[in-house]
Order: structure tokens, then C-alpha cells, then sequence
């Protein structure tokens, strides 16, 4: 048998599409049943293979394959998304307290603003009472406590300064707010 | 579970002994055969949109196969686990040597492309036109690769295959 012929036989051995004339004559060679008998043995020892994977092996798989196996865990994912949300509460917090520190000193406005509750306690009376103090106030374009240079100035209401004034000078009762 | 997790849960139940077995046979080696078929299965999870597309499951299982084995094969330079050494004369053992192998170590003497060929054909259950694929060559080149495989394994194993000769074939035959 030449190998031409062992070629075909193993081809349609294999299932494979060979041509019938080659392969009528490669059958008909004496050896042929005996080759097409060997390719069996062959693959019968070969696929008599029982051996499996470990347990490991099986584990390791599983836990690869179950759903979301293959991704990174949850905490793992969050760890960025947190690491940015703190990042930005940490810059926020010192922005405030730059803010509260600063401002204080460069808008008087504002202080004056908060001190007008307290401008107004001994008035006790209402709106009513307000109204007197503020037409007793006399009109002062240059309040002491605000820079004339202050960019903010031009914009700030008006009352603002002027409450503070009434409280402090026209009520004038007894200084409690000293 | 999501679609794709459940592809490749299926894919690797029905093929993962397949691709063990046919990298323990390759190798000789089951841990490494284990770590090379968890390597498959792992780029299988990444890729099983590629194979909604390909639709030969088998042809792409062992496509990944291969390019794992090579993967394997630069990094540990191991000469036993190419499929893509075409030396048909490499690591064949002279026949008239050899008294009796058992299969594995007979397959062990085969030269790598043919012992590739002749597994994937018989572990995996390719056709030649698949393993062609997978080892880059043609459909002749598998059909001769595959009958050189078994005319060796033939001789390796002559005394276990004395059984199926009759008086007349004793003498053997290639």
C-alpha cells in the first residue's frame, strides 16, 4: 500500500470527502481492512481518556464563570467613584473655610447685615417701630465702616447700611448690643 | 445571568474535558493542561460576542486553543506545545527503536505539527477543514499531517496493535 493510498483511507476514515474511484482501489489493497482496524484502535485508546480537571480547577471556573465572575468586585468598582466623591467633599470643606475666613474681613456689608437683628431688639414693636427709626436716620453717603474703594459698593441695597445706622445710633437704648 | 455569561457557561460545560484532555495529551502534563484550559475559558468569557458572530464553536474554541498554546510556548519556551512547528521530522523517534510505547508516550514522539493535527482530530473532534483553520494550513496539509501521524503511531505502537494483524500482516506495514 503506497501512501496515496493510506492518505485516502485515512481521509475517509476521518469522514472526510474522498474521491470513490481512489478510494475503491485503496480499499481493495490487502492491508486496507487491517489500516482502517489499526486508525480505529487508534482513536478508541485515544478517546479512552477518562481523566478530568482538579477540583481546583473547578472551583477557580466557576467562580470565573458566575455571573460577574469575570468582572471586578463590587467594592472594587466603588473604590474610584469614592475615592473622586471624597476628593471633592475635601475641596468643597476647605473652600468654605477659606471663604469663612476671608470674607469676614473684606465685605463689612454683610456684618452688617447680620447685626441687624440685634439692632433691632430693643425696638421691640414690629415693623411699626422700624419705620420711625428709619426716617429718624439722617442720610450718610460715606458709612465709616465701608471702603469707599470696595468693588462690591455700587451693588449692595441700600437699606443694608442704612439699617444699620438706626439701630445704632437712634434707638440708642442703653447699649445692650455694646 | 447575563447572555453572555450563559454562553460561555455552556461553551465551557460542553468543551472544557475536550480542551483539557487534548492539552493533557499535548503536554503531557495535566497541571499545565489545566492552566492552559482555564486560560481558553477565561478568553472565551472576554470574546464570546466573537463567536455569536463566527458561529463554528468548536473550529473558534481551538482557535483560542492555539493561540493560548503559542502564548504558552513563548513564555516558557517549551518545545513539546507548538502546533505551529512545521518540521515533520522533529522529535519523531526512529520506529525500528522502539519495542513498545503506551499511547501517550508514543504521541509524545509525534512531531509537533502532526501531534497537534492528529489531537485535534481525535480529542476535539475537528474536521480538516477546522484544524486547517487552526493550525494555518490547508485542508491537503491536515489530510497529510494526519496520515503521517497515524502511519507513526502505528509503528510506536506495533506490538500493542499485533492483535488486529492477522498471520498474513504480521510483518507490518508503511
Amino acid at each position: 500500500m503506497n501512501p496515496n493510498h493510506l492518505q485516502i483511507l485515512s481521509r475517509f476514515f476521518d469522514g472526510e470527502t474522498v474521491d470513490p474511484a481512489l478510494l475503491a482501489e485503496s480499499l481493495a489493497q490487502p492491508e486496507a481492512a487491517t489500516y482502517l482496524a489499526e486508525c480505529a484502535a487508534l482513536r478508541a485508546w485515544t478517546r479512552e481518556d477518562e481523566s478530568r480537571p482538579s477540583e481546583r480547577f473547578y472551583e477557580a471556573m466557576y467562580r470565573m464563570l458566575k455571573p460577574g465572575g469575570g468582572r471586578r468586585p463590587l467594592w472594587r468598582r466603588l473604590v474610584r467613584p469614592a475615592l473622586a466623591a471624597s476628593l471633592l467633599l475635601v475641596g468643597v470643606a476647605l473652600g468654605y473655610g477659606y471663604r469663612s475666613r476671608v470674607e469676614p474681613r473684606r465685605s463689612t456689608p454683610e456684618a452688617a447685615v447680620e447685626a441687624r437683628p440685634r439692632a433691632m431688639k430693643p425696638a421691640v414693636g414690629g415693623p411699626a417701630q422700624s419705620e420711625s427709626i428709619t426716617r429718624q436716620t439722617p442720610p450718610d453717603p460715606a458709612p465709616p465702616t465701608r471702603p469707599a474703594a470696595s468693588p462690591r459698593a455700587p451693588s449692595l441695597p441700600v437699606p443694608v447700611a442704612h439699617l444699620r445706622f438706626a439701630s445704632w445710633r437712634e434707638t440708642g437704648r442703653g447699649g445692650e448690643e455694646h | 445571568m447575563a447572555p453572555t455569561d450563559t454562553i460561555a457557561a455552556e461553551i465551557f460545560e460542553r468543551h472544557h474535558v475536550a480542551v483539557f484532555r487534548f492539552f493533557r495529551r499535548l503536554t503531557g502534563r495535566p497541571e499545565v493542561a489545566e492552566d492552559l484550559t482555564q486560560e481558553v475559558f477565561l478568553r472565551v468569557v472576554k470574546g464570546v460576542e466573537q463567536y455569536r458572530v463566527m458561529g463554528r464553536e468548536t473550529g473558534w474554541l481551538f482557535q483560542i486553543a492555539r493561540r493560548v498554546l503559542i502564548d504558552h510556548h513563548r513564555q516558557h519556551l517549551d518545545t513539546t506545545v507548538s502546533l505551529s512547528d512545521t518540521d515533520p521530522e522533529q522529535a519523531a523517534a526512529p520506529a525500528a527503536q522502539v519495542v513498545a510505547f503506551g499511547l501517550q508516550e508514543a504521541v509524545n514522539r509525534l512531531p509537533n505539527a502532526e501531534r497537534a493535527a492528529f489531537l485535534l482530530r481525535e480529542v476535539g473532534g475537528l474536521t480538516y477543514g477546522e484544524i486547517a483553520d487552526v493550525c494555518d494550513t490547508t485542508e491537503d496539509g491536515v489530510s497529510a499531517r494526519l496520515w503521517r501521524a497515524r502511519a507513526r503511531l502505528r509503528q510506536l505502537l506495533s506490538t500493542r496493535l499485533d492483535f488486529l494483524r492477522g498471520p498474513r500482516n504480521q510483518r507490518g506495514t508503511l
